[in-house]
């Protein structure tokens, strides 16, 4: 066999991962090649010095401590519940934990779930409980299921957009709206929360008087707001900060200027 | 849509299992993803590892499980971002590793303790390159536990390292050679290569 032939398997020669029939043919030709002999001893040093010298890096002790409190909490006294909630169980405390041990702000708890419950509904782990998207019905089936004040929260989106249904998760034990939203091939979510306040991260967006916060988390963009009498968050894969899911509110004519600012990035 | 309520035993053996390797995890993970977002994805791979803990079979090769889970989500997470800018995600077989022959490398490597250059180097490959020859040289993977995490045949996996630390190795060399560390090859010798 030529040396070009046998230089393709000199690696996996030298890493022994040949198969026997391979390495065979491969020593037939080292026996009379000392080019390629030194080419697998060569091969055999440069692994074994890249595997010593390449530095590893220390692991920050704030995430291994936030990883071991997480998995160290005691099951909640429930026999099941959902797999949104578990996550969101697990990420509230590596949230708080991780804001515990900086000392600095992180993203506010209802944002990190948010953004974990977006992820499942993009992974079809979140089946909608009601389908329609007529905002009317959807108001209508939140009302009845939510146990606080809901109001009329869902509005006709603009016409790019599918309104497509709703359901309840859990943030931990506190059950909070899901409303879901088409885009073409992406997803837009809503959730629906009892008012609170949104920590002063990044200035917020003051548009109509209300307080938009920017947040991103994984790479999602989310949207936080409070109209009473609910808090919102919105969850998307948008471009820029996310403002083009804001269109799941906005579709008046009142609103055009809205849009505008928000295609410009100006909120 | 339910499932159990993870019992304080099940934590316990996912922490047995999966502690142990949650530094060798940041380390892929910075090698995947750079430091900057390397927590995250450790983080998130752990949401993911101790949800679907009851798929891993026990007393099987956790650490691969592992290092797959973070790949996924890694991929997953690039693959969004690379639809939202526009990019589709492709194959970068098209590195050119010229054979780069200088037999004295690894010595100055050594002498040298060209750790971070080592790092800076291999961290500049293409993905197809770095994650083979990061899983079996840094870490010391066989061939299909390689070829499982990073979801590609046996052979693609052998071709894919063979190039990959080939073209480390030349990048290497060029560095030594830039800094007068190794002698200089007259072109007409580079062309020819060994």
């Amino acid at each position: 066999m030529a040396c070009d032939t046998i230089r393709d398997f000199l690696s996996a020669y030298a890493d022994n991962e040949l198969s026997v029939e391979s390495a065979v043919e491969v020593e037939r030709h080292l026996q009379a090649c000392p080019s390629c002999r030194l080419l697998v001893e060569q091969r055999r040093r440069f692994a074994e010095t890249i595997g010593r010298l390449y530095p590893r890096a220390s692991m920050p002790p704030a995430l291994e401590d936030r990883i071991r409190a997480a998995i160290a909490t005691p099951a909640a006294p429930r026999y099941w519940m959902s797999i949104v909630a578990l996550a969101a169980s697990l990420v509230l405390i590596l949230a708080a934990w991780s804001l515990a041990r900086r000392g600095q702000p992180s993203k506010p708890a209802a944002v990190v779930v948010a953004a974990q419950t977006h992820r499942h509904a993009l992974a079809h782990e979140l089946p909608l409980a009601v389908r329609s998207s007529d905002p009317a019905a959807v108001n209508a089936w939140l009302r009845s299921v939510l146990p606080f004040a809901v109001g009329d929260p869902v509005q006709a989106p603009t016409p790019d957009l599918v309104l497509q249904g709703a359901a309840v998760v859990n943030m931990g034990d506190e059950p909070v709206g899901y409303v879901q939203y088409g885009h073409g091939a992406q997803l837009i979510s809503l959730l629906l929360l009892p008012p609170r306040e949104w920590p002063q991260g990044e200035p917020p967006a003051r548009v109509r008087n209300m307080d938009f916060h920017f947040y991103t988390v994984d790479g999602l963009k989310l949207i936080a707001w409070n109209h009473s009498p609910l808090s919102y968050v919105l969850v998307s894969d948008l471009g820029g900060r996310g403002t083009g899911a804001c269109a799941v509110c906005h579709s008046g004519p009142a609103d055009a200027a809205l849009r505008s600012l928000a295609d410009q990035g100006l909120i | 849509m339910a499932i159990r309520t993870p019992s304080k035993a099940r934590n316990a053996s996912f922490a047995a299992e999966a502690l142990p390797h949650l530094p060798a995890l940041y380390n892929f993970a910075v090698t995947l993803a750079g430091a900057a977002d390397a927590e995250d994805l450790v983080q998130l791979t752990c949401v993911r590892a101790l949800e679907h803990f009851d798929s891993y079979r026990a007393g099987t090769n956790a650490r691969a499980w592992l290092f797959t889970i973070v790949r996924n989500e890694w991929v997953s997470r690039h693959r969004r971002e690379q639809r939202r800018a526009g990019i589709e995600p492709g194959d970068s077989d098209d590195l050119i590793a010229e054979h780069c022959e200088a037999a004295d490398l690894e010595t100055v490597l050594i002498n040298q303790r060209w750790s971070a250059e080592i790092k800076a180097a291999l961290l500049a490959l293409p993905e197809n390159y770095r994650l083979p020859v990061y899983l079996k040289d840094v870490e010391g993977f066989g061939y299909r536990e390689i070829a499982a995490i990073v979801d590609c045949p046996l052979g693609t996996v052998m071709s894919r390292l063979a190039r990959g630390r080939t073209a480390l190795r030349a990048a290497l060399v060029e560095q030594a050679r830039e800094r007068g560390l190794l002698p200089t090859v007259p072109e007409a010798e580079r062309n020819h290569g060994v």
